[in-house]
């Protein structure tokens, strides 16, 4: 079966996505649902720091198309006309390829009339997949230092979670709204977005229910650090009828627990229960959505 | 482009690559190419430029703070330096 698939993201950076991804993961594994996380903010996966993690890697490739020896038509330039990125180029007489705008479509090998484009697997990035604790599954994308195809690495981490036999997947998305976040966020069943009542907590949440808008995806703000801002969250999110299913105080204890690489759950006086109300939260939601969550 | 023998110029617009969210520095190299540069003066160049003017055997030539007429009389003396592409 198809498992429910729950995104966590955010606008701004540092609002507070792996402490919830983490620790909501913990606790649902802890209840006895089949829960895999994947962490898909692959330019700074940090979800394995919480973890004893010892995975199962496997590389990530993508076809990045090369000229063949041999000599193109005199004058043919339909490879680089097809190209929708502009990463095939005419210079010093034949076409060059620059695999960093190369969105590996595949299309130039199909259109040039002389065979001159093949292709060759070219290294991105990878995958980690482990058991961590709990019976929790534990994926993990990372891009490759110098590389710029994080969505291809997002679309095969998104892909292996949903191959670990899981009931529900947690994907810690990266902050933003650019091509990583979309790559995260399509086609998930709820869009969780974690937040703070700072001015860049909300102006970079109005971006963020923007994209969910576009993405036609139901969510729900996690309003975090209540007490470091005075910024009316709580009044946007009412305006755009966007419910808060959970609020977190600005509190000490959660910072050095979390410097500490601990979980809330474990960790804090309080987390077990936070966490235990969140996802009662988000049950209801899901079960509004018509998303049911096995028990 | 500048004609060194006539001193003649011509602009070549650059708006179909700056339109792009990517590649405008190879658009435009590939642009200086088509219509035959055979050395290029920039004031800097990014690293897929400089591959792309590499690739195109364009050299390439450095030029800060001059005004175009000051570079151009600069690189005909052989006063510029040129920049190795690698």
């Amino acid at each position: 079966m198809k498992p429910i698939t729950i995104a966590i993201a955010s606008g701004k950076g540092g609002t507070g996505k792996t402490l919830v991804a983490t620790n909501l993961a913990v606790f649902v594994a802890r209840t006895g649902v089949r829960m895999t996380l994947a962490d898909c903010d692959v330019e700074a996966p940090n979800d394995h720091l919480f973890f004893d993690v010892h995975p199962d890697v496997s590389v990530v490739e993508v076809p990045i198309p090369e000229v063949l020896a041999g000599t193109c038509p005199e004058g043919c330039t339909v490879c680089r006309d097809t190209c929708r990125f502009g990463a095939i180029r005419m210079l010093g007489g034949g076409p060059v390829v620059f695999p960093d705008l190369c969105h590996s479509c595949g299309a130039c090998v199909d259109v040039c009339p002389a065979g001159m484009l093949g292709e060759r697997q070219v290294r991105v990035g990878q995958t980690g997949a482990g058991v961590v604790q709990d019976g929790l599954g534990l994926v993990m994308g990372q891009l490759d230092v110098g590389q710029m195809k994080a969505p291809t690495v997002i679309g095969a981490t998104r892909e292996r979670a949903g191959t670990e036999g899981a009931d529900v997947v947690i994907l810690d998305a990266p902050p933003g709204v650019a091509c990583s976040a979309v790559a995260t966020l399509h086609g998930v069943d709820f869009l969780v977005l974690v937040t703070e009542p700072t001015s860049f907590g909300l102006h970079d949440l109005v971006l963020m229910v923007e994209l969910g808008r576009e993405l036609k995806l139901p969510m729900a703000v996690v309003l975090n650090r209540v007490g470091t801002g005075v910024v009316d969250v709580a009044g946007y999110c009412q305006s755009e009828g966007i419910p808060i299913i959970a609020r977190f105080p600005f509190d000490r204890e959660v910072a050095a627990c979390y410097a500490d690489g601990g979980l809330l759950v474990d960790g804090h006086r309080l987390g077990h229960q936070w966490f235990s109300d969140l996802w009662e939260s988000l049950r209801e939601q899901l079960a509004s959505i018509g998303s049911g969550v096995p028990a | 482009m500048i004609d060194l023998e006539t001193m003649a110029s011509v602009v070549i617009s650059n708006d179909e690559n700056r339109a792009g969210a990517e590649g405008a520095g190879i658009g435009a190299v590939e642009l200086l190419a088509h219509h035959g540069a055979q050395a290029a003066i920039v004031t800097k160049v990014g690293p897929k430029a400089a591959d792309a003017f590499r690739r195109a055997a364009i050299p390439v030539y450095m030029a800060a703070g001059l005004t175009v007429r000051e570079a151009v009389t600069a690189f005909s003396r052989g006063e510029l330096t040129r920049l190795d592409l690698g």
